[in-house]
């Protein structure tokens, strides 16, 4: 996967998590710097070493409702997570397998290998301290019928 | 036709067996192993006729499994279903016996395309 400009590399993430899912997402470039939920899951991609490749961060509405799309979990347990602030086990399992699979995003020239290294889902994450040379894009997710969250994606190049 | 689907994760192995239920393939039973060692265990005791199989597991990665498959003599079709998509797997899947390898996020479509000429 490439990134040709930032409005297709949205349609790519959507196809992406429309393929993932079977369900039709959308993705939407925002200019908005802050979510309206609280941060919750912080993704982060390595080379399989130390150095950091990428990071998805999510904020809770996203990251409940990508849990719950993988396995068509009901929107009902969703609203729990919301309502607690708490990601039950089984969506933040699910949420695990979704930004294990999103290592494909950060697919640069094809030999340079990229893994997930760790997710931290916390109550009120923090946004990572970005680098100069790190490009971040942040993204409204929707997806039929869970609706919408927020996700910035950091590419760290 | 018995396939048997290994993957430390509940949910893949769901949602594995539910896009195979997409392709036009019928007839065939899935069976299960949540790591390579139950894996082994299956493929002795209940001789699938496809094992598709995650590559990053605890315990026992899908490549070592592979290699304990094939150094045993089993030449069961095996293919790899994973997020890792990077030339150096693909070669050493290829390498170490594999048929195949689709990388997720999949869809019937790609899995139909990755097993025809494997199940034609």
């Amino acid at each position: 996967m490439s990134i040709a400009s930032p409005t297709s590399f949205a349609d790519e993430i959507g196809k992406f998590m429309t393929h993932l899912f079977g369900l039709k997402v959308s993705t939407t470039e925002i200019k908005a710097q802050e979510p309206s939920h609280p941060l919750a899951a912080v993704a982060t991609y390595t080379d399989g070493h130390d150095l950091i490749r990428g990071q998805i961060v999510c904020d809770l509405r996203c990251v409940s409702i990508l849990g719950a799309a993988l396995t068509q979990i009901p929107m009902g347990v969703v609203d729990d997570s919301l309502e607690t602030g708490e990601l039950s086990a089984n969506l933040r399992a699910n949420a695990y397998e979704v930004f294990n699979i999103c290592v494909n995003l950060f697919s640069y020239p094809q030999s340079r290998r990229v893994v997930l290294s760790e997710v931290r889902f916390e109550k009120q994450a923090e946004m990572p301290t970005m680098k100069p040379s790190w490009k971040s894009d942040a993204f409204q997710i929707n997806i039929e019928r869970y609706g919408s969250g927020f996700l910035r994606l950091i590419h760290c190049v | 036709m018995k396939i048997l689907i290994v993957d430390d994760s509940k949910a893949m192995r769901m949602i594995v067996c539910r896009t195979l239920k997409q392709t036009d393939f019928s007839g065939f039973t899935v069976i299960e192993a949540e790591n390579g060692i139950e894996a082994l265990s299956k493929i002795a005791n209940e001789s699938p006729d496809l094992v598709l199989s995650d590559w990053n597991m605890p315990e026992m990665k899908g490549i070592d499994l592979l290699k304990r498959v094939r150094d045993s003599g089993n030449r069961v079709r095996f293919g790899f279903i994973t997020s890792e998509s990077s030339l150096e797997t693909k070669k050493l899947a290829h390498e170490s016996g594999a048929d195949f390898l689709v990388t997720k996020p999949f869809t019937p479509g790609s899995m139909q395309a990755a097993l025809d000429p494997i199940l034609a």
